[in-house]
């Protein structure tokens, strides 16, 4: 079996395990907030995950996470609550419409020659405040009043709400995972990675660059407005200001970074880690301040750490699975917290830390201490952000 | 057998006109040398003809076909490849990958598995394979010279466009590197060079096309062009303005 | 008909506002390659201290001026020394100072809370002055934002063709290290043009707090007014980035008029969308600084 066929099984025996969540929960009636943390680190893998598609692979940055997130609610919100569609037929409509807004963006911004990079990122961050726009002055959308999206009727199949709402997340998740793990190591993420590099040179080599930017802008819209279609039963009361904020292309752009732009894994493990530190920081009560962490956050990694932590948590892995494991193992024994979450999260907390320090620290570090070593760090030369045949 | 026909083409950049009226034709086989002080139009003649700009007015026939209008990656595919004076690989591959991507989206579309082999070749014809996977940033000048022409043959072309490759070369790596080119165009591929150095251009060259001012002043065999009056006129000039520093 | 000639002049006047929000992103944009996205919460922030200070000691408003850009344009020399020390380059830039102003934006928040904040008439005689030529109001601290946008953009103008300066910027704009090989300090250049790019944020951020009620959110929403005028101005060309915001301060005015105040950033986006759509080659031409 080639190792991409290895990988794909994993996914499936993880998501089959994982799916399986809820009646575990039921059976050994541990509390129901544990589904819903798991299912909120679902919807912001998949959003991390299908932005880094586009700016993470391509390098073409996108503030428009909102937008194409808000097109997938409100399509939902309109053509279910309103209109009374089925929610399974207005789901697919929901990721698509959002691909045809990113294609549509596409399509206006790529053509141009100059400064093609900037003006897409700034006409991202304009998009969301006009679809707001459109949406509030519209009343076939919204019109101001909002949209209440509790009590709407699922599909027998999927259980009961909490569970759906799970099992739907994990669904679009994984989808978006896999998606991005393919595109990684094709001809299509090659070609991706060469336009991030030097566009104009990967034009003049045969690369079909116009071609390839709409694909990874489309993939990006189209999974962001599905997790939007279903994240719009979770929302239970949709407005335009709750669904066009800020917050969406804001923790997008912090989990990515964080975890590594350059390969599929990065956002993954930037989504579990935010998620895991806000979900802490907020039971602690520090939800207003939850924003300036997150900026500041966000300037420190944006430039301390160049390729995120996953590479380096390849890199550095023993010590990534002392600290992280070690960690945990101490706060659990010592039953320091109350919930099994903080007991993650400080484990988190300590191997982004260790990760944080730079490779030159490291580097000196790893020679004080070490002797003779098992040839456990590889050097940075080696690109271990290529998987491959 | 003409492979490029080049008709009245022109090129302005606001007020400056960079290209004015150049007609100029390439043999099949041949190793055409386009000289010009500075300014004159060579590099932008390379980028017009590579595609990197649309042209304002003219015509580029290439092998039977209008490639006006044609963007550039089409035309990579129709077997035009160029390498740049100041070399850009894709910073984040190594060399290997560098081949390799250049390979899958060459002339024929291959997929990554036959990628990764195949660039084998072109780092072995060019002496690369010693530093294939070491970050780029870690190659000399003249290995990231020899990583451009690679990743440019990797795309099999029939036209190559060689955009000053010898810059800022020392003499013994001038002469590997005339030493590759001489290779280059043994296995059939033509040639169309930008260069300085004199002494490389007369002696790799089947013809040469003086440029100045964005004008084909001069064209002919090397020895014929090199003593053509207008010609050393528009480069005795240059000598003169290089000396002054 | 006098409503539409309303919106048209007030849309006229509108537009030297958002020019002069625009001109310290577009000058940074285009002299320093830096996007400088904080920009939107340096001029609510001036704002917001215009407010404080007003309210505190019960000062008139227009006097912060003298506070808050000198204040500001420290802030930029300080920024600016930050990104060069940090090494930032374009894509870079956007990631931070997108965090800058996340951060910016939450201190708004948590320090004068999500409450609309305003001067009030009792300290702020400006905000209800007008004057009238032919039925039509002239709102005073918009018309004074306009005049001053029109001195600014005058005056970087002159600046750019005149001084020696001005030149020094095109260079380091155009080719940092040949700049730098003919003498200029290209540091001391950029450290002065992004503390002059930030003064004029902290003064339209004046303008703001006498002519209408702040909150924090109010940042984001300038975003789909601002670049849009940025883009289509030209990057580091004042007088450009006036014209487009006249053009863009119009059609929200008349799009206003016409379909309520929540058409604006619709249709602006519009003709950020029919621009690019007719003009693939670039609006950024040779107008522009580099």
């Amino acid at each position: 079996m080639t190792s991409r066929a290895r990988t794909l099984v994993g996914f499936a025996v993880v998501a089959v395990a994982l799916a399986f969540a809820p009646n575990i929960q039921e059976a050994f009636e541990f509390p129901r907030f544990y589904l819903i943390f798991l299912f909120t680190m679902y919807f912001w893998i998949s959003q991390a995950s299908s932005w880094n598609i586009l700016t993470g692979y391509s390098g073409y940055f996108s503030f428009g996470q909102g937008a194409f997130y808000g097109v997938g609610v409100y399509t939902v919100g309109v053509l279910v609550v309103k209109q009374g569609w089925s929610f399974m037929a207005a789901l697919p409509v929901a990721g698509l419409l959002a691909g045809l807004t990113g294609l549509f963006l596409g399509l206006v911004v790529f053509r141009v020659r100059r400064l093609t990079g900037e003006i897409f990122a700034l006409t991202t961050l304009a998009i969301a405040f006009v679809l707001a726009s459109l949406a509030r002055l519209s009343t076939f959308i919204d019109g101001g009043t909002g949209i209440f999206t509790t009590g709407t009727p699922l599909p027998e199949y999927l259980g009961e709400f909490t569970t759906a709402a799970y099992r739907l997340t994990l669904a679009v998740a994984l989808i978006t995972v896999v998606v991005a793990y393919l595109i990684h190591d094709s001809r299509l993420g090659w070609g991706l990675f060469a336009i991030r590099d030097d566009e104009p040179v990967a034009e003049g080599l045969g690369v079909p660059t116009f071609r390839y930017k709409m694909v990874a802008l489309g993939a990006n819209a189209l999974l962001a407005g599905l997790m939007g279609g279903v994240w719009a039963l979770q929302l239970g009361f949709v407005t335009v200001d709750e669904v066009f904020n800020i917050r969406v292309p804001l923790f997008v752009i912090l989990m990515s970074v964080l975890g590594g732009m350059q390969h599929w894994m990065g956002p993954v493990i930037g989504a579990v880690i935010i998620t895991t530190l806000t979900d802490r920081l907020n039971s602690a009560g520090l939800a207003d301040v939850n924003q300036i962490i997150i900026g500041g956050m966000l300037v420190v990694l944006a430039l301390a750490v160049r390729e995120g932590v996953y590479v380096r948590m390849r890199r550095r892995w023993l010590t990534t699975a002392i600290t992280f494991f070690g960690v945990l193992g101490l706060t659990t024994v010592l039953d320091l917290n109350d919930s099994l979450i903080s007991d993650f999260a400080y484990a988190m907390v300590a191997t982004v830390v260790v990760m944080l320090v730079p490779d030159r620290v490291w580097a000196l570090l790893r020679d004080v201490f070490r002797r003779s070593e098992p040839v456990e760090e590889q050097t940075e030369a080696e690109d271990l952000t290529r998987t491959g045949p | 057998m003409t492979i490029l026909e080049v008709t009245s083409i022109g090129k302005r950049f606001g007020g400056v006109v960079a290209v004015d009226d150049v007609t100029l034709s390439v043999e099949q086989g041949e190793v055409l040398g386009l000289v010009g002080p500075n300014g004159s139009g060579k590099s932008t003649l390379i980028n017009l003809l590579s595609g990197f700009y649309p042209a304002d007015k003219g015509r580029v026939v290439f092998d039977g076909t209008d490639v006006g209008e044609l963007t550039a990656h089409r035309i990579a595919a129709l077997g035009i490849a160029r390498t740049f004076q100041i070399p850009r690989p894709f910073h984040t591959m190594t060399p290997r990958e560098n081949i390799a991507v250049s390979y899958m989206f060459g002339r024929s579309p291959h997929n990554l598995v036959e990628a990764r082999s195949a660039a084998e070749e072109w780092l072995s014809f060019t002496g690369l394979e010693g530093v294939a996977d070491v970050g780029v940033d870690q190659l000399t000048l003249h290995q990231l010279k020899f990583l451009e022409l690679a990743r440019a043959l990797a795309t099999h072309p029939t036209l190559l466009l060689l955009d000053e490759v010898l810059a800022g070369l020392n003499p013994t790596e001038i002469n590997q590197s005339m030493e590759m080119i001489r290779r280059i165009n043994d296995r059939g591929i033509t040639l169309v060079i930008v260069e300085h150095v004199i002494r490389a251009i007369t002696a790799l060259s089947s013809r040469i096309v003086v440029l100045d001012q964005g004008r084909v002043v001069a064209t002919g065999k090397p020895r014929e062009v090199m003593s053509d009056p207008a010609v050393v006129a528009a480069y005795l000039g240059t000598k003169r303005r290089h000396a002054a520093g | 008909m006098e409503l539409l000639a309303q919106g048209i002049v007030s849309g006229i006047l509108a537009g030297g506002l958002y020019a002069l929000m625009s001109i310290g992103i577009s000058l940074s944009w285009g002299a320093l390659k830096i996007i400088n996205l904080a920009h939107f919460a340096f001029v609510l922030f001036s704002a917001y201290i215009v407010y404080q200070l007003t309210v505190s000691f019960e000062i008139d408003p227009l006097l912060m001026v003298l506070v808050v850009v000198p204040l500001f344009f420290l802030v930029g020399v300080l920024v600016q020394m930050f990104f060069h020390l940090a090494k930032v380059d374009e894509f870079k830039s956007l990631i931070v100072t997108f965090g800058l102003f996340i951060i910016l934006q939450s201190l708004m928040q948590t320090i004068w809370s999500a409450d609309f904040r305003r001067i009030g008439p009792a300290l702020n005689t400006y905000e209800t002055e007008s004057f009238f030529i032919g039925g039509i109001a002239f709102q005073l601290p918009q018309l004074a934002a306009f005049i001053v946008a029109l001195l600014i953009a005058g005056g970087m103008w002159l600046i750019f063709t005149r001084t020696y300066f001005g030149k020094a910027v095109r260079a380091v704009a155009q080719d940092p290290a040949m700049a730098r090989a003919f003498g200029i300090d290209s540091r001391r250049v950029a450290v002065i043009l992004s503390g002059l790019a930030t003064a004029f944020s902290a003064l339209a951020g004046v303008f703001i707090a006498i002519g209408q009620s702040m909150f924090p959110e109010l940042a984001v929403a300038w975003f789909g007014i601002v670049f849009p005028i940025v883009i289509l101005g030209g990057l580091g060309n004042s007088l450009g980035t006036l014209v487009a915001g006249v053009i863009i301060g119009v059609a929200a005015g008349i799009s206003s008029v016409l379909w309520g105040p929540l058409s604006a950033p619709l249709v602006t986006f519009l003709i950020l969308i029919v621009a690019l759509l007719f003009r693939p080659e670039g609006l950024i031409t040779k107008r522009s600084i580099a």
